[in-house]
């Protein structure tokens, strides 16, 4: 087993192939968010009960005196400017995606996996350099044994069909050498098709709604899925550790006696 | 040189209705393989034998029907024939092609052509039984629509017949009259109106001859590679799976899509009216016109009191469903029905019904114009009680038939939304979202139409950036020539997403025997009678004045979608098409352009 | 060419000693909309090895995933497409409309060395034509610094040279491709894949001016079999070397089948027919799929040009279509070997053919009674259009005209676009 399984295993449960992850890196484009304003102290709480975390390299670098029983800490790699919605106070007039890490970059950071996204409705060059970004990171990545997650955000103008679209994203990931997928959750029919295409590499879902992630998480385990990828929503939820660990029991559900 | 032997009948039927006198002339023997036939022969017909400033509804306009080297052979929709007028909606050069059934008919008749001039004083129909012509009193069909005559027809006549017939649009001398075979038409221009102001009421023709090619060994190693091409193909297999409303999605996306009268670009109800929807909600059996192997033809399954289309097409779709924001495939399929049911063009109707609603909205017109109608965007009763009015040429009806350019003569404010060049309806792009389009619509010699060289292939084959104006006009002339060509040869352009001009010309060369070296030899065909068409128009009076486009498009910038903020930048692009074209400042071709092409001798008379 | 580069290269092209290759492009999902071929790469990939195929064209990331494909000598060889763009996803190709793309982009997307510590024997890269001048440029920059890495590593560089865009036109694709073909050898390419130019001559004309390997790739699938096979047995006789097909393999029910039906033309000297092993059955009949029929008329057209003088026409048809009452109705209608006729004819003027089994008119016997035009329920014995003097000397103003099967090879069944009127075994003469 190479270390880059190692890695894998680290926020993916061995025993049931599953996870549940938490990314609270949407700070580095977003500022401060609601319920993340003091990131360590929102954290901290939140840590045992999740298999990953991604934060951002800056947020990464201050996350010390983690134990081993808190989750494995994966880095987000890429800057957008596309997440931003119209009344933000620096509304996008065009689409920016800049790369700011390599796996190399994640290993100086103790990162467990580098996380980037595959942004699907801009503009062809934003499309084309999230390919390029993919299969490179995806390359060095096997030279380091870093593995490469891929959150596919089919959020631009451009979309006209979204389960299509997630489809579309799943497959660029998985051409470009991808370890793994975060998707919006669409429809069991489309999950199907992904989860034929990723032949066992790990897929995530990310919820519609926090409301609606039970649901939807007992459809993808169901259907072989890995699990629930969560984002900064959480964090301004009523009850953040009460809701993971609600997720975490569904996901990690003692083995039945007997 | 014995042009039976190669693919023709060298025979041209030439009926006066005035004097009621049948005959038939050769073809123009050393001219064909200059002009191959269809559209060239009609062209050359209409530019020689008809003189100057005819008046379009009178017996000196001539009505061409016409086919092709390749039509009666088992060549890719090799059933496909045109005709050719003076349109009375544009006073332009105009012609118009059909699929159907019609079309070998009149070539195993043994006719490469009909010529129809003068005007009967009854109603009479044409019958053409190979080389028995006459002609037969027709007050009894007067008055019938569409199914109806050729219902009448097929009883006193049997099954074996094809007819052309005209309903009471064509019989009124509507602008918007189109000219019927069964469910395939020519559409457009008007033709249907000429055909009426002759009391012509329908053509029959059976015939029981044979076409002989010049090089049957290479003709059918020529069908064999073309063929396979058609087949390897994936818009022909999209033809096939969804019919021509396959690009209706990709229109949208584009920002394309013409809705509100060309107001906006996209419509929110696209994926109800996509192809898939009709695939999966309305469709049953596939048609295919003669000899055509992709079958885009569809028929629907019947409505609750019974209604059948074989359609719609993408325009239809566009024309009755976005442009009037009307996004119910049923209300679509049944406007659909009353435009082939009594012989209309569907596009045209569908531009004056947009147009209506705007003018409505806007307080131009009110219910007691219409007969008590009151069409706003979006009201399918509405647009469904205006376009039986037309189709019946009752009431309202009898205006509105005469298209967008007539009622905004009557009501001069509607002008700067009036979406038509040169009195023809505008088709289903938006010119705004796809500038080498809009230069097709200036520039085509039958007003804005998108079957004479428009580069769709700028929206839906991603050939090129349809928001950029450089270079568009290189692709237009190229479009325009190999456009030309076709429909010379008499093809369907759907053949053509799978073959190429080099597979048209191997199938002509075998065919007809003639000298085209290169490929590049027998292109020039197309360029040659795309001007032989403009010079006619010249002659009429038109010049680049009339290569414009309305105001929405030349003024209003686009409101949403990729086309966002967008006008037309059209003078730049004009300029270097007449440029390319070797035409003059005011887009007249120069005696010199007219000599390189063969159709002045250098004396400067015709040739 | 340095050792490397041509271990390299004979591990693509001499797999079988004859400078040949067959192999299958199966980087669709790297550029284009999820597809079935796409969603099914993995058992795609495993037919075709089956199938026997010399190598597979995969994107840089499915390269790493199914590495362990490509292992041991009997393995098939690696060919990684090294660059992207988005033409599938451009218009109507764009077959899902899921996220469509307007303009072409294309770019460098790994190095020759990644692609060599990938194992692959060679990579593919595409050189654009007809779009506009930059796109021209960024493909004659990602070839040129692609040959010159490649070179280094010893890494063969196949060039896919495409007429795309705006300028490309019905009459100057071909030129375009050929121009496209000699640029990408004066740069350096070590191997083409270029599309077919339609023809064996015009295809040929490619290949000499090009002066390395030629693969030919197949474009969209049609749903014939025959024609991948036949546009692939031209490719090679106008001296190409092989193929390296996409979609009309890995979208083929039988992708397997379809790649040992290439290997046998390639490498064995098979013709298409061979390959597709047509049934030769003794007896054939013609039979309908009703609802198929688009009523185009193809059959009939065809069925005459095939008799008599070879001329195209419907009159003397031995089959018609039924328009039906109503539109949308019409039927193939054809001989059925019902015997009807035989039985009628008052003197035994027609039989079985011995050959073909279909009905033969003794013409000699004939008396134009008119009693199987009339009883064919069918409809399809017509009257000639001539008269005949018999061996008797008496004169027919007229003989009947029956379906011949065309000796055994229907016309009719063989132009029909939509299978509405197919071939079928004919167990024995009724």
């Amino acid at each position: 087993m190479d270390s880059k399984a190692y890695r894998l295993r680290e926020f993916i449960d061995p025993h049931d192939n599953r996870s549940l992850v938490l990314d609270a890196s949407a700070g580095l484009s977003l500022g401060p968010l609601p319920g993340l304003e003091q990131f360590s102290t929102a954290v901290e709480p939140v840590l045992p009960l999740v298999d990953g975390l991604v934060a951002s390299p800056g947020q990464a670098g201050r996350l010390a005196g983690r134990t081993r029983s808190d989750a494995a800490l994966l880095v987000r790699g890429d800057w957008t400017n596309a997440l931003r919605v119209p009344d933000f106070v620096l509304p996008p007039e065009t689409t920016s995606h800049i790369p700011l890490l390599n796996p190399a970059d994640a290993l100086d950071l103790g990162a467990s996996a580098l996380v980037i996204y595959f942004l699907l409705g801009f503009e062809e060059q934003i499309e084309a350099g999230c390919l390029r970004e993919t299969v490179q990171l995806a390359l060095q990545g096997a030279q380091v044994n870093m593995p490469l997650i891929v959150d596919v955000q089919p959020i631009g103008p451009r979309v006209v069909l979204h389960q299509k679209a997630i489809e579309l994203g799943v497959s660029y990931a998985l051409e470009g050498g991808a370890d793994g997928v975060a998707i919006p959750w669409s429809s069991r029919g489309s999950f199907e098709t992904v989860l034929a295409m990723a032949a066992g590499t790990p897929v995530w879902i990310k919820p519609t709604t926090l409301q609606e992630a039970s649901a939807e998480l007992g459809e993808v385990l169901d259907m072989g899925g890995t699990g629930l990828w969560l984002d900064q929503r959480l964090f301004a939820s009523r009850d953040p550790v009460k809701r993971l660990e609600e997720y975490r029991a569904q996901i990690h559900q003692p083995e039945p006696a007997g | 040189m014995d042009l039976r032997r190669r693919a023709y009948c060298d025979r041209i039927l030439r009926v006066d209705l005035s004097s009621g006198e049948i005959s038939t002339t050769p073809l123009p023997v050393e001219s064909m393989p200059l002009i191959l036939g269809g559209k060239g022969l009609g062209a050359w017909e209409i530019y020689h034998d008809q003189s100057q400033g005819v008046e379009p509804l009178s017996p000196e306009n001539q009505l061409i029907f016409h086919n092709g080297p390749l039509t009666g052979t088992t060549a890719p929709t090799a059933g496909r024939f045109g005709c050719t007028t003076l349109s009375p909606a544009t006073r332009t050069y105009s012609d118009a092609y059909c699929g159907g059934y019609w079309g070998q008919m009149l070539k195993y008749a043994g006719y490469d052509a009909l010529v129809v001039k003068g005007a009967a004083d009854q109603p009479v129909m044409l019958v053409i039984d190979d080389e028995r012509v006459d002609l037969r009193p027709a007050d009894h069909l007067w008055g019938l629509n569409i199914t109806q005559t050729s219902e009448q027809i097929r009883q006193e006549f049997g099954s074996e017949w094809q007819s052309l017939v005209i309903g009471p649009p064509g019989e009124n001398q509507r602008n918007l009259a189109g000219i019927f075979n069964d469910s395939r038409a020519l559409a457009r221009g008007g033709v249907g109106a000429v055909m009426g102001s002759k009391n012509l009421k329908a053509i029959l023709t059976r015939g029981n001859g044979h076409v002989t090619v010049f090089d049957p060994d290479g003709y059918r190693r020529a069908l064999q590679l073309a063929f396979r091409a058609v087949r390897m193909s994936s818009e022909t297999t999209l033809l096939n799976r969804e019919g021509t409303v396959n690009i209706l999605e990709i229109i949208d996306v584009m920002g394309a899509l013409p809705t509100r009268n060309f107001q906006r670009g996209q419509f929110e109800a696209a994926d109800k009216i996509s192809g898939n929807s009709f695939r999966e909600h309305e469709w049953v059996k596939d048609y295919a016109c003669f000899g055509c192997p992709i079958a885009c033809g569809k028929y629907t399954r019947p409505l609750s009191d019974g209604v059948v289309i074989e359609g719609p097409e993408y325009e239809t779709t566009f024309a009755m469903g976005p442009n009037c924001a009307i996004g119910d495939r049923e209300t679509i399929i049944r406007l659909n029905w009353w435009c082939d049911e009594y012989g209309l063009d569907t596009i045209s109707t569908g531009g004056v019904v947009g147009l209506v609603m705007e003018m409505f909205e806007r307080g131009m017109l009110d219910a007691g114009d219409l007969d008590g109608i009151e069409p706003r965007f979006g009201d399918a009763a509405a647009a469904l009680a205006l376009v039986e009015k037309m189709a019946k040429v009752e009431g309202c009806g009898e205006w509105l038939a005469q298209g967008v350019a007539a009622i905004a003569d009557q009501h001069p404010q509607a002008q700067p939304f009036a979406m038509h060049v040169k009195g023809l309806e505008m088709p289903a792009y938006h010119p705004n979202a796809a500038k080498g389009t809009a230069l097709a619509y200036a520039v085509s010699e039958r007003g804005a139409c998108h079957l004479r060289g428009a580069p769709l292939g700028e929206l839906f084959s991603g050939s090129a950036d349809p928001l950029a104006i450089d270079g568009k006009a290189q692709l237009f002339r190229d479009h325009q020539a190999d456009k030309a060509i076709w429909d010379s040869a008499c093809l369907c352009y759907f053949p053509g997403y799978g073959m190429k001009l080099k597979e048209l010309w191997q199938l002509v060369t075998a065919a007809t025997g003639f000298d085209y070296p290169t490929v590049r030899d027998f292109e020039l065909i197309g360029e040659r009678i795309s001007t032989l068409a403009r010079a006619f128009n010249v002659r009429e009076g038109f010049k680049r004045e009339a290569d414009t486009l309305p105001p929405r498009n030349l003024a209003q910038p686009m409101v949403g979608g990729p086309a966002d903020g967008h006008v037309v930048e059209l003078a730049p692009m004009l300029d270097e098409y007449y440029r390319l074209m070797g035409w003059d400042e005011e887009g007249i071709p120069t005696p010199e352009r007219m000599q390189e092409l063969q159709l002045l001798n250098e004396d400067g008379s015709r040739e | 060419m340095n050792a490397g580069l041509q271990a390299r290269f004979d591990r693509l092209f001499n797999r079988h000693g004859d400078g040949r290759a067959v192999c299958v492009a199966a980087d669709h999902g790297y550029m284009s909309d999820v597809t079935p071929n796409v969603v099914n790469l993995r058992p795609v990939t495993e037919a075709v090895i089956q199938g026997g195929v010399d190598g597979i064209l995969l994107s840089p990331g499915q390269a790493m995933r199914l590495a362990s494909y490509f292992q041991g000598r009997d393995g098939p060889a690696l060919i990684v497409r090294a660059d992207w763009m988005n033409m599938p996803r451009l218009g109507t190709s764009n077959v899902a409309n899921a996220v469509p793309q307007r303009l072409l982009t294309h770019q460098k997307v790994v190095t020759a060395q990644q692609a060599v510590e990938l194992g692959a024997s060679a990579i593919t890269i595409y050189l654009f034509l007809g779009y506009n001048d930059q796109i021209e440029a960024i493909g004659i920059e990602v070839c040129a610094r692609f040959v010159r890495e490649c070179h280094q590593v010893g890494l063969p560089c196949i060039i896919e040279p495409l007429a795309y865009g705006g300028q490309v036109t019905g009459a100057n694709s071909v030129e375009i491709l050929t121009l496209g073909a000699r640029m990408a050898v004066e740069i350096g390419a070590d191997a083409l894949k270029i599309p077919y130019t339609g023809d064996v001559d015009t295809f040929r004309n490619l290949v000499d001016v090009a002066g390395v390997p030629v693969l030919v790739l197949g474009g969209a699938r049609s749903d014939y079999e025959r024609d991948a096979l036949e546009l692939f047995a031209e490719g090679l006789e106008a001296g190409g070397s092989g193929c390296l097909m996409g979609r009309n393999v890995t979208k083929s029910p039988d992708p397997q089948g379809m790649v040992e039906q290439l290997c046998g033309i390639a490498h064995q000297g098979w013709t298409v027919d061979r390959a597709l092993q047509t049934e030769q059955w003794d007896l054939i009949k013609l039979k309908a799929h009703p609802a198929k029929c688009t009523g185009c008329m193809l059959c009939v057209v065809a069925c005459v040009a095939t008799h008599d003088d070879g001329s195209f026409g419907t009159s003397l048809s031995r089959l018609r279509i039924d328009p039906g009452r109503k539109q949308g109705q019409h039927r193939v209608m054809f001989c059925t070997l019902c015997k009807k006729c035989l039985d009628v004819c008052p003197t035994d003027a027609l039989r079985w053919h011995p050959q073909s089994g279909a009905v033969e008119l003794l013409v000699d016997k004939c008396t134009a009674s008119d009693e199987c035009v009339k009883i064919c329920p069918t409809q399809v014995i017509v009257h000639s259009d001539t008269g005949i003097q018999i061996e008797s000397g008496e004169s027919l103003d007229w003989y009947p005209v029956v379906c011949d099967l065309c000796g055994g090879e229907p016309e009719c069944a063989i132009i029909c676009p939509t299978e509405a009127i197919f071939i079928d075994q004919r167990k024995e003469l009724a």
